[in-house]
């Protein structure tokens, strides 16, 4: 049990993560909408100036308007799961079927980076809530498709083991250092922020997955390190 | 040519800073790193150092706090960044920044900015030629007439400034369109009458100074 002292400790703590998480929402919002307010100022002024618009800055408005609607789904996202507003119906789904739908919706960008997705199914079911753990599958094969080089292999494996349904998501990727394991799932923490941009990351992808697994009273961790690839280890209760 | 750096991680923001600043006549030189930075800071003479906050590795403000406490510059700084709370402004400015522009900016505002910064640094910008009502102030880029400042785009800063320094010069039309011809910009043919059109409008009484030499082009009246 705390004691007072624990208490203020873990309230100043909360506090200090909140102030945190709003300097980084209002940072990773106001950055794409300068691109995108800055570009239409100058395709305007070209326009009154007599100049042709330079249809390089129409996609980079594009771009940087659907980097800003990628974020404000997962913030609103994270904030359903988080507060409990987004109820979760644990159903039991088979996991190849829910596996196989995913995968064919990453495969263009599977395919576009020569990755090999490989499946490996040693449990049939697990109880989870569909529209979720379709989330967490495709942020996580999504996330190891993005960062590995080309021509990588990604493996996602199940299994039936003693208390729980355990899904795997490995890839042969350039690893992790064991330093920056658990920051992974902190909200807005990149260990590249430049390539993340680039990939169209919001930086909350693998937080959505550490929430998505509380709610289930399951967890999630990663286990990596440097020039041996990572695995993404979720853990579902029976 | 006045130099500026900018310092901005964002790959469409930085380049959105460099295309203006060159628009405005000024020599830019752009980088993602701030360890690269400083290495450019320390070889070249800068005029202005445009500096975004929250970068990967150095801070734009531990950049910012580096060059004023060991190099001892008084270059001019602009701080950029997407923090807007007020005591963020404050240290910012506390710690050498000359100024703070909170994102997103007006690209006209981040100009004008960037413009007095440097018109403040260096007072003998304020010199400038005078023909008739006019004065021409080519560091500051900027124009008057009858000691009120012609608020001009740079295409129209670039076509006056030239006709002021050479009055009763005919100038040709493609040479003009040369001039105002700018990085990432596709001039059409009718871009120079548009922006005379445009000028003269701003001149009011005083259009008549730009005259138009039918089968040539243009000249300031002498």
């Amino acid at each position: 049990m705390m004691d007072n002292q624990d208490v203020i400790v873990a309230l100043k703590k909360a506090e200090k993560m909140r102030i945190e998480f709003v300097a980084n929402v209002s940072h990773e919002l106001r950055t794409p909408l300068t691109s995108i307010k800055g570009y239409a100022e100058t395709l305007l002024q070209d326009l009154e100036d007599g100049r042709s618009a330079d249809p390089d800055f129409l996609k980079i408005i594009l771009r940087n308007s659907d980097r800003l609607l990628a974020l404000i789904n997962d913030l609103l996202d994270l904030s359903a799961i988080e507060s409990g507003a987004d109820e979760i119906h644990p159903t039991e789904l088979n996991v190849k079927e829910i596996t196989d739908h995913v995968i064919m919706h990453v495969e263009t960008l599977a395919q576009r980076k020569n990755t090999r997705i490989v499946t490996e199914f040693l449990a049939e079911h697990v109880k989870a809530d569909p529209k979720r753990i379709e989330q967490v599958l495709t942020n996580l094969i999504d996330n190891a498709i993005k960062y590995c080089p080309p021509q990588s292999e990604i493996r996602v494996r199940w299994t039936d083991e003693s208390k729980s349904i355990v899904l795997r998501v490995s890839d042969n990727g350039p690893g992790i250092a064991e330093k920056y394991l658990d920051r992974l799932f902190e909200r807005f923490y990149r260990l590249d922020k430049g390539r993340s941009r680039e990939m169209g990351g919001t930086g909350l992808g693998l937080s959505i997955v550490k929430h998505i697994m509380q709610r289930h009273n399951g967890s999630v961790n990663a286990e990596s390190s440097l020039g041996q690839g990572t695995t993404f280890v979720c853990r579902f209760p029976k | 040519m006045q130099q500026v750096l900018v310092l901005e991680d964002e790959a469409d923001v930085r380049e959105l800073l460099v295309l203006h600043l060159k628009r405005e006549g000024y020599q830019v030189q752009a980088f993602e790193d701030a360890e690269e930075a400083l290495i450019a800071f320390q070889k070249n003479k800068f005029d202005l150092l445009i500096l975004d906050w929250m970068l990967p590795k150095m801070s734009g403000l531990d950049f910012c706090k580096k060059v004023r406490s060991e190099f001892k510059t008084t270059v001019p700084i602009l701080i950029l960044t997407a923090r807007a709370d007020t005591m963020d402004k404050v240290l910012g400015l506390e710690i050498g920044a000359d100024d703070y522009l909170t994102k997103p900016f007006e690209v006209r505002e981040f100009v004008a900015r960037a413009r007095a910064l440097l018109r403040r640094a260096n007072p003998r910008a304020n010199d400038g030629q005078e023909v008739g009502p006019f004065r021409l102030n080519n560091a500051s880029k900027q124009i008057f007439a009858e000691k009120q400042e012609l608020q001009l785009t740079p295409n129209e800063f670039k076509l006056l400034s030239t006709l002021i320094q050479k009055p009763g010069t005919t100038f040709e039309r493609g040479d003009l369109i040369t001039l105002i011809q700018g990085p990432g910009v596709a001039v059409v043919d009718r871009t120079i009458d548009t922006t005379v059109l445009g000028l003269r409008k701003k001149l009011g009484k005083f259009a008549d100074y730009v005259e138009t030499v039918r089968g040539f082009g243009y000249r300031f009246r002498g």
